[in-house]
């Protein structure tokens, strides 16, 4: 019991790293993006193309952890209203 | 003054009532939400699996073959409640869990993360040290052919330390309508 009200009592922390971690990344691929645009040269641009996509990487690894937030949202959205989707998926009976 | 505010004030009255009715209607999804005490976000179905253990060191259950009944509850689009009892025939060792799932659709595939307790029980010489556990698990399911479905999922208990891995056939016996 103490493992599932310790992960609960982390998730709010959690969501704030991510979201924030999450707009850092965001923002600095469309900066880098917006440098290649403006390189001087081929290999520079190229180079800073390849960073961007390193960095989409770690953004895309994020996505399983942004589910999860994205979960408990729903779960705090239908407690409070009563209400929520009702649908079926494969894995349900797994 | 009054006979010409009149004329200018109702078309703007009648365009805000227009928008915010179009605004309620922009939103279907909200009209499509249901209680959450509703029997469609229910589902059940049987299935058998071929089980497989893994631990260091050996753990005493052997891989063997178990049948059970599976359900679960949708509580929203990315999270159910889900439950099983199954029975292991190699180590006649019975299972049974309430699960948490997160459920993930990547790549047209569907997964799920599971967070359960696992209560276990039957053949003493086969069972694990701890006799309730709670576990982790990463799930996968596909249709296969009409309404049966395959799946694999891999387990871990927490306490037992104990891997299983479960590639299974599953057939829903009652599904609710999706909502």
């Amino acid at each position: 019991m103490n493992f599932l009200s310790n992960l609960i009592g982390k998730l709010p922390s959690l969501a704030v790293i991510l979201t924030a971690l999450r707009s850092v990344l965001e923002w600095s691929i469309a900066e880098i993006k917006a440098l290649a645009e403006k390189a001087p040269d081929a290999s520079l641009k190229a180079d800073l193309l390849a960073a961007a996509a390193k960095l989409q990487d770690v953004l895309d690894s994020t996505e399983l952890a942004n589910v999860a937030l994205q979960a408990v949202e729903e779960v705090k959205q239908a407690v409070l209203t009563g209400k929520a989707p009702s649908v079926h998926h494969p894995t349900d009976l797994q | 003054m009054n006979c010409h505010h009149h004329p200018a004030a109702l078309p703007a009255w009648l365009a805000a009532a227009v928008a915010l009715a179009l605004l309620v209607l922009a939103h279907p999804a909200h009209a499509e939400d249901v209680s959450l005490l509703h029997r469609d976000r229910l589902a059940f179905g049987v299935g058998a699996d071929v089980d497989w253990y893994a631990a260091d060191p050996s753990p005493p259950l052997q891989q063997e073959v178990s049948a059970g009944a599976r359900g679960a509850y949708a509580l929203t689009r990315h999270v159910a409640l889900a439950g099983f009892g199954t029975y292991g025939f190699g180590n006649r060792v019975w299972r049974a869990a309430p699960e948490l799932r997160v459920r993930l659709d990547t790549a047209g595939e569907a997964f799920a993360l599971s967070l359960g307790y696992e209560f276990t029980g039957g053949d003493a010489d086969r069972l694990p040290e701890f006799h309730h556990e709670w576990s982790v698990g990463a799930l996968y399911a596909r249709p296969l052919w009409k309404s049966l479905q395959v799946g694999l999922g891999v387990r871990y208990g927490l306490d037992n330390k104990i891997a299983r891995t479960s590639l299974g056939l599953r057939l829903p016996l009652a599904v609710g309508r999706d909502h």
